[in-house]
């Protein structure tokens, strides 16, 4: 699947109350069959109600049963109820109300809120009141017990570094070349250590591990790699106090302290022009993630954008790839961190073409510099132009007018469509770059942009 | 050598049989070796440290590699036919994934009339969906897409190693498989029948009996006179029964045969008709010619005389030209009059001969006469969407289905009358499931001046209707026929 974007676009279609698109409503189902089955309940034909007020929608569904299903959406705050047995949440019912709303809002007619919806809104008031009062009635931060909470976790951590280390010193010790045949329990029980030891960055890098295509000969590289890498951290980890300040805020990133939001907005704001270049999804530990991949007109800086959302809930926001919004960034702080925040964000109505590398020299150049910068860097963001697909044998390459090559990984459907696309002419290209390979899932030829779904679930 | 390898070497052999040396390495990397393992507290500790270093190292000093046995992509030839609007792609995709397989061959119909070219970024999946060996339709795909594909279009076939548009119809007879075969053959006999017995006469002996007969069954298009000195071969040389009865079977199917002809020659006289009286008949005695024609003595139905059975069996085998000669009048009057009247009371099945021979003007007269007939529903098949429209046919079999092969090939659209009465027989129906193709396949034939009233049925049906889903998929089809209608009359 692929999108396509000509820098002359048009915004997505909203409704006229909720401003949600088609889209967006899909992102709130649980699995494409619940999408599949709520379109097909997206038509009047199957409704004996729908009606409306400025707190929610609700309709009767008629299933196979003799009583019709009572269905309800909160609008101010979406949230979803039905009277089906299904254990899907939300369910199709849900799912084809909201999107028959969004398409067709003329169909609803507005209504006093029935008996069954008073009741449900009522209770989630009840339910909001109660959370707001508890945060209102926190008490002031005790700082002592605070630092005595983060010594105690750095205890932690550290006992946890300590565990780590003597498995890795014993995983060395026998070699790793039987990991493949033991790799799916392996690292598994390490990880849940970390875990316990509030370092959970650990534990992703352990579980990244575990992730590693043993089939592919590149194992062998990738796994003494991220070992490397995660010694390092841990020697890094325990030399803290030698280290500079930003140095620590990277290093205590990478281990798994989180940095508080109202932190991170309260640091130097980067006001630009953001484009949209990539987005990747992701599913980890039943958490949908959206990586954005931006950059900024007038700054020429890369950022990260990450969004977490639970399922059958919204995201604060949602960039659309290709887009270009007006707003303020603050970044995380860390060493060439580019992970931020919006502080401000409108959908803006103007285009433009980013600054491209001219050949793979520069491109090269800008990876190393990177990388020299922070070595824990993955996933680079290279942006270069005047490039040609090339092959050998199976392992394709992107070429330059120097004749010199970059290997490249995407999907054979990419590779063919970038063919279609291109004629075998040159083109510009958005890549995430690592040592062995660069990943290419964006490009632009004339002046069009096009972007290919970056689905890892 | 990459910088990495003897690391990636030591950390796989492991550190408790062998120690690791750190010669070979660039100047500065094998000193700061130097001063981490003097330092490190065990070897392990060492080689990780020594792995990061290395792997830093490495990454730090990426360049670009030269060009040098790559094989470079040669830029497509461009088109100069203009190209559709991105809407287009985007609805061909669209029915693609969806997989709605009459309307994908529908659009690209309209498609080729336009004389333009599907935007390259919509073709991968498309040429990917045109070859795929599941598709039952991947012939007529991949002819209509090689007009709408272009230059670019061929070019990409190369690079997903697919055979190019020709040479995909263009395989030789002698490498062809069995089923290629027949399709060739079949394509053939439209074009040209001759060359296809020609074809066929080349490897016939060297096929298996169950191949030689589904072959020999392909010749049914453009079967005619010329072609009975070889079926009359294969009814003497072949040497399976099955494939000499196919053969006898075609014989039985051209008019003008000697076969056809000989049944004509012993049922003249034999049957009288009179206005009032009716049909009478003389008696005709069992030879042994008549049991090489495939005709038999003893009826299997003991209320049927076996003398009247013989006739019956003739008279089911002669065309409409040997009743013109009986009751002496215009095809259309004796096709009436048979419908009306037909010999042999009940045993008598018109339909037989009509399919036989393949008779449009039979049937249509036939069905006119007598639409409610249970028998010749099924030759509606036969008749133009035009000549459909005067058979006023009412069914009370509550469970109506259509017949695949009342949608006629050419694709043409049925009349308006005829698809009123296609409606109302499916909504008195109680046919428990209707499936979504059928839907798909019925919106096609349906004329767009039917939505209004489609609509009506969709709301009025009850929601537990078998024929309510139906209804509001032929809805929803209707509406996506419009759309392709109004995005192609645009493109012209």
């Amino acid at each position: 699947m692929l999108y396509l974007h000509s820098q002359t676009k048009k915004l997505p279609r909203k409704s006229m109350s909720l401003n949600l698109t088609e889209e967006q409503i899909i992102q709130l189902a649980p699995d494409t069959a619940s999408v599949k089955a709520g379109k097909g309940l997206a038509t009047k034909a199957k409704w004996i109600l729908l009606e409306y007020n400025n707190r929610a929608i609700w309709g009767h569904c008629q299933g196979s049963g003799k009583t019709p299903y009572q269905t309800v959406i909160d609008t101010q705050n979406i949230a979803f109820k039905c009277s089906c047995p299904s254990r899907k949440f939300p369910c199709k019912h849900g799912l084809g109300l909201l999107l028959l709303y969004a398409a067709q809002p003329g169909l609803f007619k507005t209504a006093d809120e029935p008996d069954w919806v008073t009741t449900w809104l009522a209770k989630r008031e009840e339910k909001a009141e109660k959370k707001e009062q508890k945060a209102k009635s926190n008490t002031p931060i005790d700082e002592a017990a605070q630092a005595k909470r983060q010594a105690m976790r750095h205890q932690k951590v550290l006992n946890g570094m300590d565990d780590l280390e003597t498995w890795m010193k014993d995983l060395l010790r026998n070699g790793l070349i039987n990991v493949p045949e033991r790799a799916y329990t392996l690292f598994d029980n390490m990880a849940r250590r970390m875990v316990d030891a509030q370092a959970p960055g650990l534990a992703n890098r352990l579980k990244a591990m575990q992730e590693i295509n043993f089939y592919d000969e590149s194992w062998k590289y990738n796994l003494t790699d991220q070992l490397g890498k995660l010694y390092l951290l841990i020697k890094s980890y325990r030399n803290l106090d030698s280290l500079t300040q930003e140095w620590q805020d990277e290093i205590r990133t990478q281990t798994g302290y989180p940095q508080p939001k109202e932190e991170v907005l309260a640091g130097e704001a980067i006001t630009d022009h953001w484009m949209v270049l990539h987005k990747r999804s992701q599913k980890i530990n039943e958490l949908n993630t959206e990586t954005y991949w931006m950059y900024g007109q007038r700054s020429g800086r890369f950022a990260i954008f990450l969004s977490f959302t639970t399922p059958g809930t919204l995201p604060e926001l949602n960039l659309v790839p290709g887009s270009i919004y007006k707003g303020s960034l603050c970044f995380y702080k860390g060493v060439g961190t580019l992970r931020a925040l919006f502080k401000e964000c409108t959908l803006s109505q103007e285009t433009f073409i980013p600054l491209f590398c001219h050949d793979l020299k520069e491109a090269t150049a800008l990876y190393r510099n990177t990388m020299k910068l922070n070595p824990f860097s993955e996933n680079v963001p290279i942006l270069a132009e005047n490039l040609r697909l090339t092959t050998n044998s199976k392992q394709l390459y992107v070429q330059d007018a120097n004749k010199e090559l970059i290997p490249v990984q995407m999907q054979d459907t990419v590779k063919i469509d970038i063919l279609s696309i291109t004629g075998g002419k040159p083109f510009a290209a958005f890549f995430l770059a690592n040592a062995n390979h660069w990943e290419l899932n964006t490009i632009w030829y004339q002046s069009n942009y096009y972007l290919w779904r970056d689905e890892r679930n | 050598m990459n910088v990495t390898e003897p690391i990636i070497h030591a950390v796989l052999l492991g550190t408790a049989t062998k120690e690791f040396t750190s010669n070979g390495f660039p100047p500065s990397l094998e000193e700061t070796f130097r001063a981490v393992q003097k330092k490190a507290e065990d070897p392990e500790a060492a080689l990780y440290q020594m792995t990061a270093f290395t792997f830093a190292h490495h990454r730090a000093g990426i360049t670009p590699l030269a060009a040098g046995n790559i094989t470079e992509i040669k830029e497509a030839t461009e088109d100069i036919m203009p190209y559709f609007s991105r809407e287009v792609g985007e609805l061909l995709t669209q029915l693609k994934a969806n997989r709605n397989r009459y309307f994908l061959l529908y659009a690209y119909r309209k498609a080729t009339a336009c004389r333009k070219l599907i935007p390259p970024f919509y073709l991968r999946p498309l040429i990917s969906h045109a070859f795929d060996r599941n598709n039952p339709d991947k012939q007529e795909e991949q002819a209509l897409l090689s007009a709408l594909a272009g230059n670019r279009g061929r070019w990409l076939l190369t690079h997903m190693e697919l055979p190019d548009w020709q040479a995909a119809g263009n395989e030789t007879w002698e490498t062809a498989s069995h089923e290629e075969r027949k399709r060739m053959l079949r394509q053939r006999r439209k074009e040209n029948p001759e060359q296809g017995i020609a074809l066929l006469q080349t490897e016939l002996k060297n096929e298996s009996a169950a191949h030689r007969d589904e072959l020999i069954q392909c010749l049914q298009i453009g079967l005619s006179k010329s072609d009975e000195p070889f079926l009359q071969e294969i009814i003497s040389t072949d040497r399976s029964s099955n494939v000499k009865q196919t053969a006898k079977n075609l014989l039985y199917r051209i008019p003008d045969s000697e076969i056809v002809q000989k049944c004509c020659d012993l049922l003249r006289g034999k049957l009288h008709y009179k206005m009032l009286l009716g049909w009478s008949y003389e008696k005709l005695e069992y030879t042994p010619e008549m049991k090489r024609m495939g005709l038999e003595e003893v009826s299997y139905n003991k209320k049927e005389k076996d003398d009247e059975f013989l006739l019956r069996q003739l008279a089911e085998r002669v065309p409409l030209s040997f009743w013109m000669e009986l009751f002496d009048c215009s095809p259309e009057k004796a096709a009436s009059k048979l419908a009306k009247r037909p010999p042999f009371g009940s045993f008598f099945n018109i339909g037989v001969p009509i399919e036989n021979f393949n008779d449009n003007l039979w049937a249509y007269h036939t069905l006119k006469e007598n639409p409610n007939e249970g028998n010749n529903i099924h030759l509606i098949k036969l008749l133009t969407p035009e000549q459909r429209e005067d058979i006023n046919f009412q069914r009370t079999n509550k469970n109506f289905y259509i017949p695949d092969s009342w949608f006629n090939t050419d694709g043409r659209e049925w009349g308006v009358k005829f698809s009123m009465r296609i409606l109302q027989l499916l909504i008195q129906s109680d046919y428990y499931y209707y499936s979504k193709e059928l839907a798909e396949q019925l919106a096609i034939y349906l004329p767009l001046e039917l939505s209004p009233q489609l609509y009506k049925y969709t709301i009025g049906c009850k929601a537990d209707h078998s024929a309510s889903k139906l209804y509001e998929s032929l809805d929803e089809y209707m509406r996506l026929k419009e759309r392709i209608n109004t995005l192609f009359n645009d493109n012209k």
